[in-house]
């Protein structure tokens, strides 16, 4: 499942991204080192979700920059989040337009790690 | 003949317009234009596509002085002038605006913008408007681009004045110019000044003698909703508070508050010492929420769908270099 992320970097432009999926990394590109970056970005992306939603529950993507390095986030379903990391320089509009286009694929991933 | 070709580069408002018409014997080309964004903070016009003067330094040199536009959304513009108008030239001077709140974050970004470019030229950082603000001094500057391992002569300047931008062109083209005599350029340079001034002391030329500027009055918030594309925006102080805002519904308001204390509560936490920047949220067909952060203030916008983050990042970063709540941010 993990190719399947792998190639919608490569189009999107990001450096590795993860699914988290019911409060768990279900599939991740994110190497051990920025592990501890993706968690911290999910725990933020959460809260950050849960106090827009009290504004507008339209908001299903939020961006943290942290530092030069800039992390994604889809709210792909309730308890689903993809987040990606976007190196120095990107192209954010790119990536927004590439991830966005595939909510279907990320929800069929999302649909996946549901226990049956 | 030979020609000798200078890159002048900074913020908007840091004098590049003001420095190559100090010094240029001809009329300078500039592409100035009413000022319709954060910018109108600062001044009443901005250059929007480049700026040219020339000098002449001997019989067979002569001197081109190029200016970038100051705003990122010209960037082209920069690109061009780097890879082709003034792919030759020989130095980059860097002018820095000594009263923006946080004038060596601008001095990271052009080194990183430029970086290519300035590896193979001469580089000199020049300080400007430091008679309205004497801090960062000579030394912090010193000390951040020591930290930094750059070495490049820091020059403080006034950009109205021809004989110290004369100065500090002949600074950095001093390694290649052996043969000009400057002293000779200095007197032709005082000359012009001084028959082209205007006997009225009320005049603009006189006004670093009256050392006040015309700066026009108008607050963050004003001018942030002036910019096309700016629905709402909030100034936040260090304490999380609303210190002047134009958005009237609360919920946005208690909404920026919130996610700059997340950003706080992140921050504690990451492994390296390391600033969140900026929040921002999207949706399909909404109007986007972003919080731009530095460690003394945020400013929450409110903007139309259709402006690009890059778009609002630059405004943001403009005005929050330009804040005057900075100060009341942290005394509160």
């Amino acid at each position: 499942m993990s190719k399947i992320l792998t190639k919608l970097e490569s189009l999107a432009g990001t450096q590795c991204s993860v699914l988290y999926s019911q409060g768990q990394s279900a599939f991740s590109t994110f190497p051990v080192e920025k592990s501890r970056y993706a968690k911290l970005a999910y725990q933020a992306f959460h809260h950050i979700f849960k106090h827009a939603h009290r504004v507008n529950a339209k908001y299903d993507e939020a961006h943290l920059q942290i530092g030069n390095e800039r992390y994604i986030c889809f709210q792909v379903a309730q308890e689903c989040f993809y987040i990606s990391l976007l190196p120095p320089k990107s192209d954010i509009n790119k990536a927004q337009k590439v991830i966005r286009g595939a909510h279907k694929v990320l929800t069929k991933l999302h649909n996946s790690t549901a226990p049956t | 003949m030979k020609s000798y070709k200078v890159l002048f580069v900074g913020s908007p408002g840091s004098g590049k317009t003001t420095a190559i018409r100090a010094i240029s014997e001809v009329d300078v080309v500039d592409t100035d234009t009413k000022v319709s964004d954060s910018t109108i903070k600062r001044k009443r016009t901005t250059t929007v596509g480049m700026d040219y003067g020339k000098l002449t330094l001997s019989d067979d040199a002569v001197l081109h002085l190029y200016g970038t536009p100051g705003q990122e959304r010209f960037k082209f513009m920069w690109d061009l002038m780097v890879s082709d108008l003034a792919n030759d030239a020989s130095a980059l001077i860097l002018l820095v605006d000594n009263t923006r709140n946080y004038p060596f974050k601008d001095i990271d970004y052009y080194l990183s913008e430029f970086w290519d470019y300035i590896v193979k030229r001469h580089f000199v950082i020049a300080v400007t408007r430091s008679d309205l603000q004497n801090e960062p001094t000579e030394a912090d500057y010193q000390q951040q681009l020591k930290n930094k391992g750059i070495i490049a002569p820091i020059i403080f300047i006034d950009a109205r004045q021809s004989i110290q931008v004369l100065d500090l062109v002949s600074s950095a083209l001093s390694q290649e110019t052996h043969t000009i005599n400057w002293t000779e350029v200095s007197h032709r340079v005082a000359k012009t000044e001084i028959s082209k001034r205007n006997p009225d002391p009320d005049s603009p030329q006189f006004e670093w003698m009256r050392k006040t500027r015309d700066v026009p009055k108008i607050s963050i918030i004003e001018a942030a909703t002036q910019v096309r594309g700016i629905l709402g925006a909030t100034h936040i102080n260090a304490q999380k508070e609303v210190t002047e805002t134009s958005v009237n519904e609360k919920k946005y308001n208690d909404l920026f508050c919130s996610l700059s204390k997340i950003a706080d509560t992140v921050e504690g936490k990451l492994p390296e010492t390391e600033l969140i920047k900026s929040i921002s949220l999207y949706g399909p067909y909404q109007d986007s929420i972003s919080v731009f952060r530095e460690h003394d203030q945020s400013l929450g916008l409110i903007t139309k769908q259709t402006m690009t983050h890059q778009q609002i990042r630059q405004q943001a970063d403009d005005l929050l270099q330009w804040s005057d709540n900075v100060k009341d941010s942290n005394e509160a």
